[in-house]
């Protein structure tokens, strides 16, 4: 089976990335919204934006609440990853599906904690991103059952009910749903790991580049997480991480587990250059490790700014905007957040992600 | 300070002051009580003052990191890891006494630090929103036993306060100035018999004198 597509078959899918790329925010945009006055002159910013059909559609419903345009912005992100799918095939559509499935499990896991609390199904209801028709399950149904065995019945014909049936018995001696959910995080990467490695050429490439990526940033953080925060042993920390991303494998992880520095772990996965390290300065672990992440993922955005750089008619192009995309959302989910505590603009762009202002 | 109304005779003498008697030995007694309440609350006050201020600040960090939380994973995604189950805290209370005041002794042990839910959707940040929020419950235990300690000695000192009051300025005075009282009844009672019994021994003595003439 082909894994790669084709100039032509690229040239479909890149005409309606350029098309989506065009209406994310630019350096104007974003300085004025940092510079609005609160949470209600950076909506009427918003509204000059692609994001006005969000924040109208909210409106003619009755009312915007922060909490609402949050759900409606990351529904919007998903919808777009679709936009992109429909003019990919064969390998690249699967890791599509596999990437955009990540919404799919955002909402699953709000439902198995829903679930678990015995809550009103119209109150977890409202914390479900939007899918539309895309996502396949049957949420309605979903939504009524009344236990977690139920649920986890409910999804037998889904890919979901091999990590869920393995982690159930957990769940019922620990009474938590830590084992549930990640048995279901480690599988959703290991399956996204696994439909990068089925590409082959250039495709791969860029799939390991701008995707692959993001397997080795969330291995490091967790592993860290799990040291610093919880005193996982070695063994756990290596249980509980994705075993074989792009560039971390059980080995760094191990070493992470055992104690190495964040900076050691970054200049020998990426090299000296790739980041700028005096922003991980002090000793303080637990004060380090959001700075972290903040680095790792504006590393990230970085690489797909780049992936869009260049001979358009690849996979990086569609891979590098989808994240920029998500970015993005999370970027002016930040904004708007901050806007409504009443932060500075200055302390706002210390938890961007986009930095270049 | 006004006597009491009773009958200026020797048995309410007797009772009188047998009552003076136990009211200046209540008073000894709550004197000392209060004395050590002020100590005891002033060695509890400074340990109140203490943890008071830990928790004030340690709430501000912990409401701090909830907003910061907030900005990075925005309300929805924290609100929706806020589903998962809340773990149950585990308090013993078990009560002592000083000086007669009932005040608790708070064990108060937390859940350790659980891994409650995946990493797959959430940010560094809200292991720091865990960590810091179980550092406020890890001194509430401490905070109740040194709050309710005070406020029960306060309460108890008022009450004994109130009490000293009492004897010093009302009772004690006035069984003074009712055995007193009752003293110069019998006296002037004693020196009117005496009084009469003279004048009666001067009558008989008189008429017996003019009988034999």
């Amino acid at each position: 089976m082909s894994t790669s597509l084709g100039i032509t078959q690229y040239a479909g899918a890149n005409a309606r990335v350029r098309g989506l790329y065009s209406r994310l925010l630019d350096k104007d945009v974003w300085r004025e919204l940092l510079s609005a006055e609160d949470f209600n002159a950076a909506l009427e910013i918003l509204k000059n934006t692609h994001y006005e059909r969000v924040i109208r559609a909210l409106e003619q419903r009755g009312g915007i609440t922060l909490e609402q345009l949050e759900r409606y912005l990351w529904g919007e992100a998903a919808s777009n990853c679709r936009k992109v799918m429909v003019f990919t095939g064969g390998g690249v559509r699967i890791l599509l599906t596999v990437w955009w499935q990540h919404f799919e499990l955002e909402n699953l896991k709000a439902l198995f904690r829903g679930l678990d609390q015995q809550m009103d199904p119209n109150v977890v209801n409202r914390f479900l991103i939007p899918l539309g028709t895309y996502s396949t399950l049957p949420w309605e149904a979903l939504l009524h059952e009344r236990t977690v065995s139920g649920l986890i019945d409910r999804l037998r014909n889904t890919h979901y009910i091999n990590p869920l049936r393995a982690a159930y018995p957990r769940y019922q001696r620990e009474r938590s749903l830590f084992p549930i959910e990640v048995a279901l995080d480690i599988r959703y990467y290991r399956d996204l790991a696994r439909a990068i490695y089925r590409l082959t050429g250039s495709d791969r490439l860029d799939a390991k580049r701008v995707l692959g990526t993001r397997l080795d940033m969330l291995n490091i953080l967790w592993a860290f997480r799990y040291r610093i925060y919880y005193n996982l042993s070695a063994e756990e920390i290596v249980n509980y991480t994705i075993w074989h991303a792009v560039r971390t494998d059980t080995q760094i992880i191990q070493e992470i587990a055992l104690g190495a520095d964040p900076r050691d772990i970054l200049v020998r996965i990426w090299g000296e250059e790739a980041f700028d390290l005096s922003q991980l300065t002090g000793s303080d672990e637990t004060r380090m490790l959001p700075k972290l992440e903040l680095l790792l993922e504006r590393f990230w955005r970085r690489l797909a700014q780049e992936a869009l750089s260049g001979y358009p008619f690849k996979l990086g192009s569609l891979l590098g905007y989808l994240v920029l995309n998500e970015l993005e959302v999370q970027d002016i989910v930040t904004l708007l957040e901050a806007k409504g505590m009443g932060w500075e603009p200055e302390r706002i762009k210390e938890h961007l992600i986009r930095s270049e202002e | 300070m006004p006597r009491l109304k009773v009958s200026p005779t020797r048995s309410n003498y007797l009772v009188i002051k047998q009552r003076l008697a136990l009211a200046r030995e209540g008073y000894r007694l709550l004197d000392k009580k209060r004395d050590v309440l002020i100590m005891e609350i002033l060695r509890v006050i400074e340990d109140a003052e203490r943890i008071q201020k830990q928790v004030e600040n340690q709430f501000q960090r912990a409401y701090e990191i909830v907003q910061e939380a907030r900005a990075i994973m925005g309300t929805e995604r924290v609100r929706r890891l806020a589903l998962s189950r809340t773990e149950e805290v585990d308090i013993h209370i078990t009560p002592r006494s000083v000086m007669g005041v009932v005040v608790p002794s708070v064990t108060y042990v937390t859940p350790e630090k659980k891994l409650r839910y995946g990493f797959g959707d959430t940010s560094v940040i809200l292991d720091q929103v865990q960590q810091e929020w179980k550092a406020v419950l890890d001194m509430m235990g401490e905070l109740a036993e040194t709050v309710t300690t005070v406020w029960r000695l306060a309460t108890e000192l008022r009450r004994t306060q109130r009490r000293v009051n009492a004897l010093e300025h009302i009772f004690i005075p006035s069984y003074e100035e009712t055995l007193a009282y009752i003293e110069e009844m019998l006296e002037e009672k004693e020196r009117e018999e005496l009084f009469r019994m003279k004048l009666t021994k001067t009558r008989k003595e008189k008429e017996g004198s003019q009988e034999g003439l």
